[in-house]
């Protein structure tokens, strides 16, 4: 084969491997032939598994990828070493990030792969600009949320271990008190209860028509007479008072 | 008997230890000036001639492991959708620059060990080296550059279009279109994936011609010696292809 | 260009072609005449026995590679309890043989294509006919019925091997136990399985034994000419393999779906 052609297939080899894998790298997302996405620096606390280059969605939508990924201590409004996920957002989606918007990580499918969702937030709420650092919601634990699961079980089986005893004995009385109530209630004479509660009924409203008195007109000024008695009674000695009420009970019609 | 074995094993050992040593010295301290000639010549009959043999090949693979994958995947997950992202995974970290080593070490290897063992039967390296001639620089250096080189390019080549080839025949009997198939085929893959691609066709390219040129150079003379020598490479550098992908899987993705 | 393309193609077939029938010419001969059992004792032990060290290793860490792969796509889906099963299974129909396939190809292939193409070059084959012996049956024949048995048995043991290496690997890199991994392996690999790789195996030691022995037959050109064919045999072989390997699953896949399931 001629020389120049060899040399020329040779260079065509080299270029379209070259090229091959610059696509596949493309494809993968390491780059970008367009200028640079903006990008967010979200905080966690816990990751919940979130990796570089996955994805970010808004309302469920891919705008952007998982950039970077890094440790953070002593920052402002965190007790603990920061997670800070850098992300990028595709130019279009920017309108809809606001301030209010949250941020979580959320699991797509069955699979289980994490992703960053945004919540849009309100149209009032000012457009979030890009380089802004936020304060992202961490995904719950779940292995946490299983161990206070644990804990909680652990004491409340513990309290019912120590306890045991206490704790039957008064569910036994219980028990019993329940029974001697069922078996007086069947015992008893139902018209007998009948009428007790007849009984009471009238007492009740017997008391009740005394108070309606009491409260009345009448009642008032009984009540006023007596505290004049009383104050008057104040300056008496024994046997004027003997004299007094003797005098002042003839005056009243009480004996 | 066992005994004379390994020593004969290790005397080997050592020589092609000193082999490799003055192999790597002289590609790294030697001017690559007057070589490109013969590299790219290397390159020709190594890479360019080999391509389509390389990416059929590999393309009948990758469709062989789609079906594979196919019927394994719908044993967990009836989700086709998933069958060209796991396939893509196993063509670039394991495969595609196993299949092509192999290829390329039998077809390459044997070649090079042939026309060293023929030229050392012939004499033609008695009278190289009574000119002066270092036969390391003169015959293994712009091969082994030659062979790195269009290994790499094979590789990438041989990968990207049989995963290309296959988008196009295989989706229709998965129920899905060429394109979701190309936009899906790197969803789990990860840009390591490719790199760990690109080395180990390196790699493989760095060991197919060194031991090829060694059995080469140290062939018994006659046309015995001749077949048994490039017998020899090709076995060699199919096993230590396999134990070298392990190696290199294992540290990267085990470890 | 397109025009020589398809003109390689062409005789790259025709080359097959005649490979083939070069390979059942020789076995016709077995069928009528049969083989001398000790010469093909001795093929078999130059080809099967004294391969049998580099298949054990081969056959290893084929399935140490299969066994991290599976086991990382596996965990996508928290299933990696599975890993024993699927990656056996994997192994077994596909990679496995297609893998261990391309080491015999150098072990069982290039050695036969050597040796023969060295007897042709320095005219043994030649003497041997005017001596009224028949060289297919006495050299070929052999050569090729220890080519397959020792191939099918190879790559069989092959595959057990592999077994063990991806439990090895399973065990020493994610603890898993091996026994579960093993556990695994009649959940998910079916009768169908066995059977392509077994059919497979015999079907890679056919095409490789007769590829070789083609090769080493004609071969021409002296001591160059010896290399260049273990070249030829051992690429074509190889090709060979692979497009075997893809009619043969996609056949088997068709025809013969749901035995075993």
């Amino acid at each position: 084969m001629e020389t120049k052609s060899r040399d020329f297939w040779v260079g065509v080899f080299v270029i379209l491997a070259i090229a091959m894998a610059m696509l596949f790298f493309w494809l993968m997302g390491s780059f970008s032939f367009v200028q640079s996405n903006p990008q967010y620096f979200l905080r966690f606390s816990f990751a919940g598994g979130v990796e570089v280059g996955s994805p970010v969605r808004v309302s469920g939508v891919k705008v952007g990828r998982v950039e970077k990924i890094d440790f953070l201590s002593g920052v402002e409004g965190m007790d603990r070493t920061a997670i800070e996920v850098t992300i990028s957002v595709a130019r279009k989606a920017l309108a809809v990030i606001h301030e209010d918007s949250r941020f979580f990580v959320n699991i797509a499918g069955i699979i289980g792969e994490r992703y960053i969702e945004i919540s849009p937030g309100s149209v009032e709420s000012p457009v979030l600009p890009p380089g802004s650092r936020i304060r992202a919601v961490d995904p719950p634990r779940i292995d946490q949320l299983l161990s206070q699961g644990y804990g909680v079980f652990g004491r409340v089986q513990e309290f019912l271990e120590q306890n045991e005893k206490s704790v039957t004995s008064f569910l036994n009385q219980l028990a019993r008190v329940m029974d001697d109530t069922a078996k007086v209630l069947e015992k008893s004479d139902r018209k007998k209860i009948g009428q007790v509660i007849d009984n009471l009924s009238q007492i009740t409203s017997d008391l009740r028509f005394m108070t309606e008195k009491i409260r009345g007109p009448q009642g008032e000024e009984f009540f006023d007479r007596l505290m004049v008695l009383i104050e008057r009674a104040h300056e008496i000695d024994k046997p004027t008072l003997k004299k007094f009420f003797q005098e002042e009970g003839i005056r009243a019609r009480v004996f | 008997m066992v005994g004379r074995r390994v020593n004969g094993g290790i005397a080997g050992l050592g020589r092609f230890t000193w082999f490799l040593g003055g192999t790597l010295t002289h590609l790294v301290s030697q001017s690559l000036r007057g070589r490109a000639e013969s590299v790219i010549h290397h390159i020709w009959i190594m890479g360019v001639l080999g391509t389509p043999s390389a990416v059929l090949s590999l393309a009948f693979l990758t469709a062989v492991l789609i079906y594979e994958l196919a019927f394994h995947l719908r044993l967990i997950v009836p989700q086709d959708a998933m069958i060209p992202s796991f396939t893509s995974l196993l063509v670039l970290r394991e495969l595609g620059a196993v299949v092509t080593a192999m290829l390329l070490g039998s077809r390459v290897g044997a070649a090079i060990t042939a026309e060293i063992a023929t030229m050392k039967s012939t004499r033609q390296l008695d009278a190289l080296e009574l000119c002066g001639v270092n036969l390391i620089d003169f015959l293994v250096v712009p091969r082994v550059l030659g062979c790195v080189i269009a290994s790499v390019c094979l590789t990438c080549l041989a990968t990207g279009g049989a995963l290309l080839i296959t988008a196009f025949t295989t989706s229709q009997s998965l129920g899905l279109t060429p394109r979701f198939f190309l936009t899906h085929l790197f969803l789990f893959a990860e840009p390591g994936d490719l790199t760990i691609c690109v080395v180990k066709g390196a790699l493989f390219g760095l060991t197919i011609p060194i031991v090829a040129c060694f059995r080469g150079l140290n062939a018994s003379s006659g046309s015995e010696g001749v077949g048994s020598a490039s017998t020899r490479t090709v076995v060699e550098n199919s096993v230590l292809v396999i134990l070298l992908d392990f190696l290199v899987s294992w540290l990267w993705y085990a470890i | 260009m397109l025009a020589r393309f398809t003109e390689n193609l062409k005789s790259k077939v025709e080359n097959f072609g005649a490979v083939l029938r070069f390979g059942f010419q020789a076995l016709r001969l077995v069928a009528t005449e049969g083989v001398p059992p000790r010469l093909l004792t001795e093929q078999l032990f130059e080809c099967g026995v004294k391969a049998i060290p580099t298949t054990l290793v081969s056959g290893f860490f084929v399935g140490a590679i299969m066994a991290i792969q599976i086991e990382l796509q596996l965990r996508n889906f928290g299933a990696e309890g599975a890993v024993g099963g699927v990656a056996t299974s994997v192994t077994i129909r596909n990679v496995g043989p297609v893998l261990i396939g391309f080491i015999l190809v150098g072990k069982v292939g290039a050695l036969t294509t050597a040796v023969l193409g060295t007897m042709r070059v320095t005219d043994q084959i030649d003497a041997l006919t005017c001596l009224g012996v028949d060289p297919i049956r006495m050299l070929v024949a052999p050569r090729l019925i220890a080519a397959i048995i020792s191939c099918f048995l190879l790559l069989t043991i092959g595959l057990i091997v592999s077994v063990g290496g991806g439990s090895a690997l399973a065990w020493l890199n994610f603890g898993t136990n091996p026994w579960h991994y093993i556990s695994q392996i009649p959940k998910f690999v079916s009768l169908e399985s066995l059977l392509t790789g077994g059919f497979k195996s015999l079907a890679f030691g056919t095409l490789l034994g007769s590829v070789a022995c083609y090769q080493g037959y004609w071969a021409t050109g002296g001591a160059a000419g010896v290399g260049k064919m273990v070249r030829k045999a051992a690429i074509n072989s190889l090709v060979g393999i692979i497009v075997a390997d893809f009619f043969i699953s996609w056949i088997i896949s068709h025809f013969l779906r749901g035995i075993g399931h």
